[in-house]
């Protein structure tokens, strides 16, 4: 097939009249014919569309009766949807529309960010600069987010850029300040009883050693320090002193309690935002009612608006509450000697953060309609009273 | 003694000769070019008669006629014609 027949091409038949002499013309005015084949009374062939009105010219001098059988081409595919006014107006709206959309944002992009860390980045961008996909950019915007940026304090440095509806923000995490020795003036007590195991001295002098017994209070490193030739000097003590010692703690947890629980339904409502412009959507099971007081959990997504994975400027907020009933709740044994557990464990994190547990007692005792629970545990930590 | 040559060729002459117009009527002479069943016919004036049966040419200083079964013109130029079919017999005559 010719190049020309896959865009625009006619074939046609020609009868009466010169045909032959139309042949000669045709190659004369330059018309290239294409696939001519004999027909009684004259010929049938192939021209491209733009030259069929000169080739019909020239059959109307010769007396040639010219018809076409058949348009063959892309152009005579699409023709029908150029002859839409529809798909002309939606056109001319659309392409006016999506240059002035080059001034939203259309995708945001952060460079070596954590999934968490963009998370929580975009979140401040969006809480506090009002910048997410389909909002409109200005520079003041763009500086009100870096600064809330640098303000959340997880980040050291921002750069937050925008350019042809792509949102660039640029972070450097903020690093944790080194320690710096600094020790104390005075000396260094126990924060409880115990035996020593070990004595990591920085600077003063240890009073104790390992394997000694220490009381609650009693001194652990000292401040003075004596020269070689016996003269007492200060020295500022630092260290630590990690000690063997025993903690107990108890907990009375009751085996049926009035909890908050689900009930299984959801109420969800979704908002698109974009420009500046919110619409609120009919969301499922009527939308959110009520308020916290009813024991509702209330949990919002932000997620970009997408047609077919290609995002769009348009920001979708989907607020889902899940509807909570007061109920009475029964503990099994099992279950209520694992929370009382789980929660003297939590005391001891909070008394004795990182503390090595060597061992520990339990004793449980059932009343009625209670669970009592007491332990004690051996720890090895460091016991300075800083 | 072998003759010499009394023409010499002189730069200007050697000039001449590489510009010189071509002979009158060179690019009007027709061609004509068989391979297979297709037959390329180059510099003809007009077509004198068409059918599936023969094809007449008026050339410059002639008539051509080819006379075959199935004759297709594949492709219509202003001086190319290219020609397809089970090629009989080729008459050429000259102006009458």
């Amino acid at each position: 097939m010719e190049p020309v027949q896959l865009w625009a091409g006619v074939e046609f038949s020609a009868r009466n009249g010169d045909t032959e002499g139309l042949l000669g013309d045709a190659a004369r005015a330059g018309l290239h014919l294409y696939r001519i084949s004999a027909l009684p009374g004259g010929f049938a062939g192939r021209c491209a569309a733009w030259r069929y009105r000169k080739l019909a010219a020239l059959a109307r001098r010769r007396r040639v009766r010219l018809r076409i059988g058949r348009r063959r081409g892309l152009f005579f595919r699409l023709r029908p949807l150029f002859r839409r006014s529809g798909l002309w107006v939606g056109a001319a709206i659309f392409l006016p529309a999506l240059l002035w959309s080059r001034g939203l944002v259309w995708a945001v992009e952060y460079d070596g960010l954590s999934a968490g860390q963009q998370a929580r980045a975009a979140a401040v961008l969006r809480e506090d600069a009002g910048l997410e996909p389909g909002a409109r950019v200005s520079e003041a915007r763009l500086t009100t987010g870096e600064y809330a940026l640098l303000k959340s304090g997880e980040f050291s440095w921002a750069s937050v850029n925008f350019f042809g509806g792509r949102l660039t923000v640029e972070l450097a995490v903020a690093k944790q300040p080194p320690a710096v020795f600094s020790g104390k003036l005075q000396t260094l007590h126990a924060k409880t009883g115990g035996t020593v195991t070990a004595v990591n001295l920085k600077s003063g002098t240890a009073l104790v050693e390992p394997g000694q017994q220490v009381q609650a209070g009693q001194p652990l490193i000292g401040t003075a320090r004596s020269e070689r030739d016996g003269t007492p000097i200060f020295a500022p003590a630092a260290g630590s002193v990690t000690a063997r010692f025993e903690w107990q703690t108890e907990y009375d947890q009751p085996l049926s309690a009035e909890a908050p629980l689900l009930t299984g339904r959801a109420d969800t409502r979704l908002r698109l935002r974009c420009a500046g412009l919110a619409l609120a959507l009919p969301g499922r099971g009527g939308g959110p009612r009520g308020t916290d007081a009813d024991g509702g959990v209330e949990i919002t997504r932000h997620v970009q608006l997408e047609l077919g994975g290609l995002p769009l400027p348009v920001a979708v907020e989907e607020t889902v509450r899940y509807r909570r009933r007061s109920a009475t709740v029964s503990y099994p044994d099992d279950l209520a000697l694992a929370m009382a557990r789980l929660h003297c464990l939590r005391a001891l994190e909070a008394e004795w953060p990182g503390a090595e547990i060597v061992a520990q007692a339990e004793r449980v005792q059932m009343t009625s309609g209670s669970l009592h629970y007491t332990v004690t545990y051996t720890l090895l930590d460091d016991i300075v009273d800083i | 003694m072998p003759k010499q040559h009394d023409k010499r060729l002189t730069a200007g002459g050697w000039l001449r000769l590489l510009f010189r117009q071509p002979p009158v009527g060179m690019y009007r002479q027709p061609s004509v070019y068989i391979t297979g069943a297709q037959m390329e016919i180059e510099n003809f004036r007009r077509i004198c008669a068409y059918d599936e049966g023969k094809l007449c040419l008026e050339l410059y200083g002639g008539t051509f006629t080819v006379y075959g079964d199935e004759l297709q013109i594949l492709s219509l130029a202003a001086h190319r014609i290219t020609l397809k079919g089970r090629f009989i017999r080729t008459d050429f005559s000259d102006k009458g």
